[in-house]
């Protein structure tokens, strides 16, 4: 049995026991989605930590390995002419920079890539004692993956083995040698060396060509070879 | 009457309803904002340490002073796998972690406080990190190379065996006498085969003797050799000898190969036989000073010997680097039978 002040009473109890039931399930659902969304962060956290570093690991290997091939090819270049060691050093800086200048763009769309060029700063060559050659680069680079964790810095380190200078000092000494020797013994004379240059680890070619002899000194003992002179 | 007053309790308890509703939302608005500022500020704590990572990598001393809390909210500070990682500890945002990754090996001494100032240290083998300052040795992580050569180089160029002697004696001593400064202060033959050399040190004088032998046996282009075979610490071994350049100055410099180096490089490259079969490099190989004499004139080295498989390997490093600018051909490596580098 029910009465008329009973029934206008139960009207507000049942909104406000609906806006309580709501307001908690508001909650409850808030407190769920926090939870859950804590827990996604955590393992996106993650993964965009491990990708970044990833991508921040590729980009140095590469670009050790494109300093180590840049070296390589300036003294191979370089050395082919009797160049110097700054053009061996600004050749590897613009072959390096060339790389950079291409970008890693679209490699990995939640990942942005910036890297500045190389120059003397950055880029630092040191003429080891016997002849060679050890680079050290610290590149302030940025890679930013777009949940938030970034890498900064990029540093390189390579030393190939080619000794480049004592290549070109005894390909000078050899022109100095030529000077003086007939050409009829220039076979005489590439054996001489060789054998005196053998443990140095130095190969010597010598070529008659037109009347001109043409030197060859190669590292033997780098594993590949680099001609310096003509 | 009593109607009014249903009306008014139920307009009083709306109005209550929605204070509080409204309260809510307003709470949850500015949770959402700190929740946003503390993620913010965390990342960015996280970001910074990773570029005070890299401010240390040219081997300075780099410092980054913590926050006490991250927007407010306490946090911890943890690396693993060259990556700082804050987690939040305190409020609504607990749990949650911001992670940056550094661009080096870390090498983890103490991880500082939230408050304190977290010191990144770069060296040879990574960048330090620590809570407190540490002193850590810089020499080697840019090699400073001394031109033109110095005077042990010279030195060892017109005394072979003295050389040989010298240097192999100076890294026992190094042994003995961990940590501390030393260098050569002179040597005397005692006779055709065994030299006296004394050390100075922080703690006194060291006196060695280094004992070495003739062999005749051809090792590729080496037609013989004067190996030092023993190495002992001498006690009352104070004597007047021959002066002697500083071989720390030419080690420090480079213009010694220490025969930790020597061995890292027989065992980073790739050999190949004279038949082009490869030769694996056993990570024992004992290092031996030896004074070799070639065709061409006499050098210090470092004799190694090995097996492998059925082959019996023997050879010599060059101890010294050969300046180039040197009009005598120089000594780098022979062995027998011959091996190649093939990269």
């Amino acid at each position: 049995m029910s009465c008329s002040r009973c029934e206008r009473g139960g009207a507000p109890t049942l909104a406000v026991f609906a806006v309580f039931v709501v307001v908690c399930s508001a909650v409850a659902v808030a407190h769920f989605r926090t939870s859950a969304y804590r827990s996604a962060n955590a393992i996106q956290q993650r993964m965009a930590a491990d990708v970044t570093r990833a991508m921040a690991a590729s980009i140095e290997t590469e670009l050790n390995w494109t300093l180590e091939k840049a070296i390589w090819s300036a003294m191979y270049t370089i050395g082919l002419r009797g160049g110097t060691v700054e053009e061996v050093e600004n050749a590897v800086r613009e072959h390096l920079n060339g790389r950079i200048r291409r970008g890693w763009e679209g490699e990995h769309p939640s990942i942005s890539v910036y890297v500045p060029e190389v120059n003397e700063d950055t880029l630092l060559f040191v003429w080891r004692p016997d002849g060679g050659i050890e680079a050290i680069g610290l590149i302030p680079a940025k890679i930013e993956h777009v949940e938030g964790p970034a890498a900064y810095g990029i540093s390189l380190r390579t030393a190939p083995s080619p000794r480049f200078e004592r290549i070109k000092h005894v390909t000078e000494q050899i022109f100095d040698v030529l000077k003086t020797t007939p050409v009829e013994n220039i076979e005489v004379l590439e054996c001489e060396l060789n054998e005196n240059y053998a443990c140095e680890g130095l190969g010597i070619e010598l070529t008659l060509d037109n009347g001109m002899v043409m030197v060859s000194v190669s590292d033997i003992f780098s594993g590949r070879g680099v001609l310096v002179g003509s | 009457m009593s109607g009014e007053r249903g009306i008014l309790v139920w307009r009083l308890l709306f109005s209550v309803v929605m204070a509080v509703l409204l309260l809510g939302v307003f709470l949850l608005h500015l949770s959402s904002q700190r929740s946003f500022e503390v993620g913010d500020q965390a990342q960015g704590l996280a970001n910074e340490l990773s570029h005070t990572v890299f401010s240390a990598l040219a081997g300075h001393r780099a410092s980054c002073r913590l926050p006490r809390s991250v927007g407010g909210a306490s946090y911890e500070l943890w690396i693993e796998n060259r990556t700082f990682v804050v987690r939040i500890t305190g409020g609504p945002q607990s749990g949650n972690e911001y992670r940056s990754v550094a661009c080096a090996n870390l090498v983890v001494d103490s991880v500082p406080e939230p408050g304190e100032i977290l010191y990144a240290q770069g060296t040879r083998e990574g960048v330090v990190i620590s809570a407190e300052p540490k002193e850590v040795p810089l020499e080697g992580l840019t090699p400073q190379i001394a031109v033109p050569p110095t005077d042990f180089y010279y030195f060892a160029k017109e005394n072979v065996r003295e050389a040989c002697a010298i240097v192999a004696a100076y890294f026992y001593a190094m042994e003995v006498c961990r940590g501390e400064n030393l260098d050569v202060r002179s040597y005397k033959w005692e006779n055709e085969d065994s030299i006296l050399i004394s050390f100075t040190s922080s703690d006194g004088c060291l006196s060695v003797r280094a004992t070495g032998y003739e062999n005749e046996g051809d090792v590729g282009l080496v037609d013989r050799s004067w190996i030092v075979s023993s190495i002992e610490s001498v006690e009352n071994g104070n004597f007047d000898g021959f002066p002697c350049p500083s071989v720390e100055n030419s080690v420090l410099n480079g213009w010694v190969y220490p025969p930790g180096e020597i061995l890292a490089d027989l065992l980073s490259k790739t050999w190949r036989s004279k038949d082009n079969a490869v030769v694996a490099v056993p990570g024992d190989v004992k290092l031996l000073p030896a004074a070799v004499t070639t065709n061409v004139s006499s050098y210090p080295a470092w004799r190694f010997e090995f097996s492998t498989g059925e082959n019996f390997f023997v050879g010599y490093f060059g101890m010294l680097p050969w300046w180039p600018y040197e009009n005598i051909p120089g000594f780098v490596f022979q062995s027998e039978p011959e091996m190649e580098v093939v990269e």
